[in-house]
């Protein structure tokens, strides 16, 4: 296997896992923003803020994954030559992003479902529940900073 | 409980989501505190504000309570993913209505509809197994233990065996559906009866080995002779609290039967207090 097939398959999997986690957190956000809003429709401003919170995973991975073809030059047309262990390592440089990605998007969507439910009960306190779910977004910045750094850290 | 939904299908997720927002909420210690402290006119208020039916058209505060039992049992239907394991939940309600379903045919009358509450099986269905005297086609586990009533005289060994068989039949297919957050709920209710029961017993002066009958069929009776009444209460209290207390973390059914036996408890508790009110206002005495 050439380096450039390595490296476009992490730039993937990191938009992809991230992209899954997220999905599954917003879904399940959405389904108990759904039945809230079923009762009290006044507080779909607030419940949509916490259903989207779960996607920035998705976003962070595509971005990671923008970042590595721009580096490897298949964004351009003009695909660098890589050797082997140059694409293995932009594949470990995509894995912080994808798999905290993947992870933290659906912990972010459990946190989400527990800020929704509580917004439910007691509409004053959806600034809390944004704040305590916003909190698991740290791990999934934490991991993005990483991928960006190693994929600019790589010697070409 | 894990509940995989195709789309269409209710999901627990969105139950749990519509328990939250409910305008059906169960009342905070503190609004309880405020009703037992208010007088009876207050209290009335009072109970309209935290979203009860208003009481108008020459309707009592009793009627209200009970329309909202009612909307409750209707709304944790309605969101409920899982029908079957649902109506087990209204395990109660059967047994009161099985029991004025066989006084009437003991009587010779006809039962009055208005005092029949909306339990899992169609009062249709139940007026057929009094009639034919068989009450397998409700499940197994009831037609085995309702097997010969018809022959009973005694009317409290008759609603002691039907409150048995109910009990028993919820039990048995929440245990046989593996669905553990109901099989802990059941249990640790039906143990809390029967110690009830014995502390019921005790004050009447019966000896309990004559009344194995009165237990419900959950673990082994309990032998609380050693102990003072105050005692055995607050600890069953305090285990049915915990448990329900558990069940609010549950993401399926757990958490829609705490919901359910939470507002069950808190009509029964709101009737009971206005009584209290209204005999007091009337210079009688409940206690």
């Amino acid at each position: 296997m050439s380096g450039i097939s390595i490296a476009i398959i992490g730039a993937a999997l990191c938009a992809a896992l991230a992209g899954c986690g997220s999905a599954i957190g917003v879904m399940a956000a959405g389904k108990a923003a759904a039945g809230v809003t079923a009762e009290k429709p006044d507080l779909f401003g607030k419940l949509l803020v916490l259903q989207a919170l779960p996607g920035t995973q998705g976003i962070y991975g595509f971005l990671t994954a923008i970042l590595i073809m721009v580096r490897i030059g298949v964004l351009g047309g003009n695909a660098a030559e890589l050797t082997v262990w140059q694409g293995l390592q932009f594949f470990g440089a995509a894995m912080p992003m994808a798999i905290t990605g993947l992870v933290s998007g659906i912990c972010q969507g459990k946190a989400a479902v527990g800020a929704i439910h509580m917004t439910g009960k007691q509409p004053d306190a959806s600034g809390k529940g944004i704040t305590m779910t916003a909190l698991v977004e740290t791990y999934a910045i934490l991991a993005l900073l990483t991928s960006i750094l190693l994929i600019y850290g790589i010697q070409l | 409980m894990t509940e995989y939904n195709v789309y269409g299908k209710k999901s627990y997720a969105f139950a749990i989501g519509r328990l939250s927002g409910t305008t059906h909420a169960v009342l905070r210690e503190e609004t309880l505190a405020r009703l037992r402290e208010a007088d009876f006119d207050t209290a009335q208020k009072l109970l309209i504000d935290c979203g009860y039916p208003a009481v108008t058209d020459g309707k009592t505060v009793y009627d209200a309570i009970e329309e909202e039992k009612n909307a409750v049992s209707a709304f944790v239907r309605e969101i409920s993913p899982d029908e079957e394991l649902t109506q087990l939940l209204f395990f109660e309600e059967d047994a009161l209505n099985l029991k004025l379903l066989l006084k009437s045919a003991a009587l010779e009358r006809e039962a009055d509809d208005s005092l029949l509450c909306e339990g899992s099986f169609p009062t249709e269905l139940l007026r057929v197994c009094v009639q034919v005297g068989d009450y397998s086609l409700l499940s197994e586990t009831i037609g085995q233990m309702l097997e010969g009533i018809e022959q009973e005289t005694d009317p409290g060994r008759i609603s002691c065996l039907v409150d048995n068989a109910m009990f028993a039949h919820a039990l048995h297919t929440a245990e046989k559906k593996h669905c553990t957050p109901l099989v802990r709920l059941f249990t640790v209710y039906g143990e809390g009866k029967n110690r009830l029961t014995v502390l019921r017993l005790r004050r009447l002066q019966m000896p309990i080995s004559e009344y194995g009958f009165a237990f419900l069929p959950v673990g082994t009776p309990p032998n609380e002779e050693d102990r003072d009444e105050e005692t055995i209460l607050s600890e069953t209290r305090a285990q049915l609290e915990n448990v329900l207390t558990d069940l609010g973390y549950d993401e399926g059914i757990g958490a829609i039967a705490q919901y359910y036996f939470r507002k069950k408890s808190e009509t029964a508790a709101l009737r009971l207090l206005f009584a209290e009110k209204s005999a007091k206002e009337t210079g009688g005495s409940t206690s």
